[in-house]
């Protein structure tokens, strides 16, 4: 399967880069959009081509039902896409003004030839592997979180190891993809509207509130940048959330699991069961449909809010 | 008595000075023109008049400037921006907030009004006084990046007139407008020198010569000569700026 996957993928590029090099730029570029478009069009009959024999056994039921218990085969993946979209919510709400204000300080407050350094700085923590993130949440953020919430209120948190432990360590991973669009779209207020803004009395923290005004279709992309990337993050959630994909839960101080730390903890193992391999690709096929649906609403927004 | 005083004013972006010692005294409702070939410092001049110099992080300012006697460096920079207003050279309304939002911007971070009915009477009077009302009326809520080059500067113009400023500076006001809307925007400065002080800079001699009182023309970062407008350009008392008002010299 994959393999004629890999060689259908092929075929479009060769005939895009004949269209390129031979026919003329614009239809080779038009293809080559054709086919990124095919890419997720494929992508998405494979997962449903995989998932088949347990979507043909249990019906929609495999996306709408909890539990997962390979002894009887019965699997669903409800209660990975709830913590999927519980430790995104978390990260979001923490990472948006974080980014914020990294952007902010990094353009307006810090002298200008702090700048640089502090932006490449925080670039930087971006390109860390993510596996790093996770051991540093499995000895240090988890405990850390732990007595922190549990000091603010009595036996909340009875594990490191939380739908909240994922959500706080995405936030800190994802800030920066955020941060750094925000950065650009700040960067590019023109120096006559910024000379507009103080002109008319603006102190330098109104001005920041009005430039973000200026360019909050840049904060918007970093949103759904760094939404999907929470969503897709796989190896240090894996670590940290706990790894829980029996019992459905909506509390956040629990464990739980997410749909790409499910398909990373229970691939090793998945192929000993007749079902659990479908069931593992029911659940990419979902995150695939909820990102694709997120970008759909994101490109609505965008377009709509254009001057 | 001056409402302006330069003293000593001296301005240089990182290594190269732009401003090289300048002495000026500004009267009082009055129109003064800056003239001056393109890089004489006549926009610096007017940037350090309301500080806006302290956006440019390399320029170094040394020298006194006084407002009504009153040094303005000592001064809260608000409060000095409040007083100061400016037009610039390219209209720069805030392109996505709306055409009364722009007016009403600078009035409600100062609080200048109290209430709703106040702001709004203050933003219909400012762009009445620009000339604009009748044109937009009806589009309020329009973001002012949809006006034409035109009525994006009027709407500068009601933007800093809804201060009620004391001193107006006017950084080549018409140097993108057209003839018609040039004329509009010299009889309104003609109109409002009557309420204040207006510095208006222009390479352009012959608007020197039609609206100002007071006239200074500026070399390389210097005051060549500066006087009543009638004696710069009748009888000049340097070889330079006869050249200059005479278009001899770009």
């Amino acid at each position: 399967m994959l393999g004629f996957l890999l060689v259908v993928l092929l075929i479009p590029y060769l005939i895009a880069a004949y269209g390129l090099l031979f026919v003329k730029l614009r239809w080779g570029l038009r293809l080559f959009g054709a086919f990124i478009v095919a890419t997720i069009g494929l992508l998405t009959v494979m997962f449903l081509v995989e998932a088949y024999p347990i979507i043909a056994r249990d019906g929609v039921a495999v996306f709408l039902q909890t539990g997962w218990d390979p002894v009887r085969e019965s699997y669903g993946v409800l209660q990975a896409l709830t913590g999927t979209v519980l430790t995104s919510a978390v990260a979001m709400a923490l990472a948006m003004p974080m980014a914020l204000g990294v952007a902010v300080t990094i353009n307006e407050i810090l002298p200008a030839r702090w700048r640089g350094v502090f932006g490449s700085l925080v670039d930087l923590t971006a390109t860390m592997p993510t596996v790093i993130y996770g051991l540093w949440g499995l000895f240090v953020l988890g405990p850390t979180l732990q007595s922190l919430v549990n000091t603010l209120a009595r036996d909340t948190m009875t594990s490191p190891y939380t739908l909240f432990t994922a959500g706080v360590l995405l936030a800190i991973m994802i800030t920066p993809y955020a941060a750094a669009v925000i950065r650009e779209g700040y960067a590019l207020v023109p120096k006559p509207v910024e000379e507009a803004i103080y002109a008319v009395g603006a102190t330098r923290f109104e001005a920041a509130l009005i430039k973000l005004r200026y360019v909050r279709n840049y904060i918007l992309g970093g949103f759904f940048l760094a939404l999907g990337r929470a969503m897709g993050e796989t190896v240090a959630v894996a670590m940290v959330v706990g790894g829980n994909f029996v019992r459905f839960t909506t509390n956040i101080f629990e464990s739980g699991i997410t749909i790409s730390s499910l398909i990373a903890l229970q691939f090793p193992n998945a192929a000993s069961y007749q079902y659990m391999v479908p069931a593992l690709f029911a659940g990419a096929l979902l995150l695939t449909l909820f990102g694709l649906a997120i970008n759909a609403v994101a490109i609505y927004i965008i377009q709509r809010g254009q001057i | 008595m001056a409402k302006v005083e330069f003293k000593n004013l001296r301005v240089s972006f990182g290594a190269s000075p732009v401003i090289t010692g300048v002495n000026l005294s500004i009267p009082d409702r009055s129109i003064t023109a800056l003239m001056g070939p393109s890089g004489s410092g006549k926009s610096t001049i007017l940037r350090v008049l309301n500080r806006l110099i302290e956006l440019y992080p390399e320029a170094r300012v040394s020298g006194e400037v006084y407002l009504d006697g009153q040094n303005i460096f000592d001064m809260n920079v608000l409060e000095l921006r409040r007083k100061v207003q400016m037009i610039f050279q390219i209209p720069n309304p805030i392109p996505n907030l709306s055409i009364f939002e722009n007016v009403a911007l600078g009035l409600k971070l100062n609080r200048l009004v109290r209430g709703r009915g106040e702001l709004f009477e203050r933003v219909k009077s400012a762009l009445e006084k620009a000339q604009l009302w009748d044109e937009v009326r009806n589009r309020l809520d329009m973001p002012a990046g949809k006006l034409s080059g035109g009525q994006q500067q009027r709407l500068c113009v009601a933007r800093a007139l809804a201060f009620e400023p004391e001193v107006l500076l006017a950084d080549e006001p018409t140097a993108n407008l057209d003839p018609e809307n040039t004329a509009k925007v010299e009889a309104l400065f003609l109109e409002l020198k009557k309420e204040m002080t207006i510095v208006l800079v222009t390479h352009y001699p012959p608007q020197a010569a039609r609206i100002s009182d007071y006239a200074a023309f500026l070399y390389k970062g210097q005051i060549v000569e500066w006087g009543p407008t009638k004696d710069i350009f009748t009888k000049p008392g340097h070889e330079l700026t006869e050249k200059y008002v005479t278009g001899r010299l770009y």
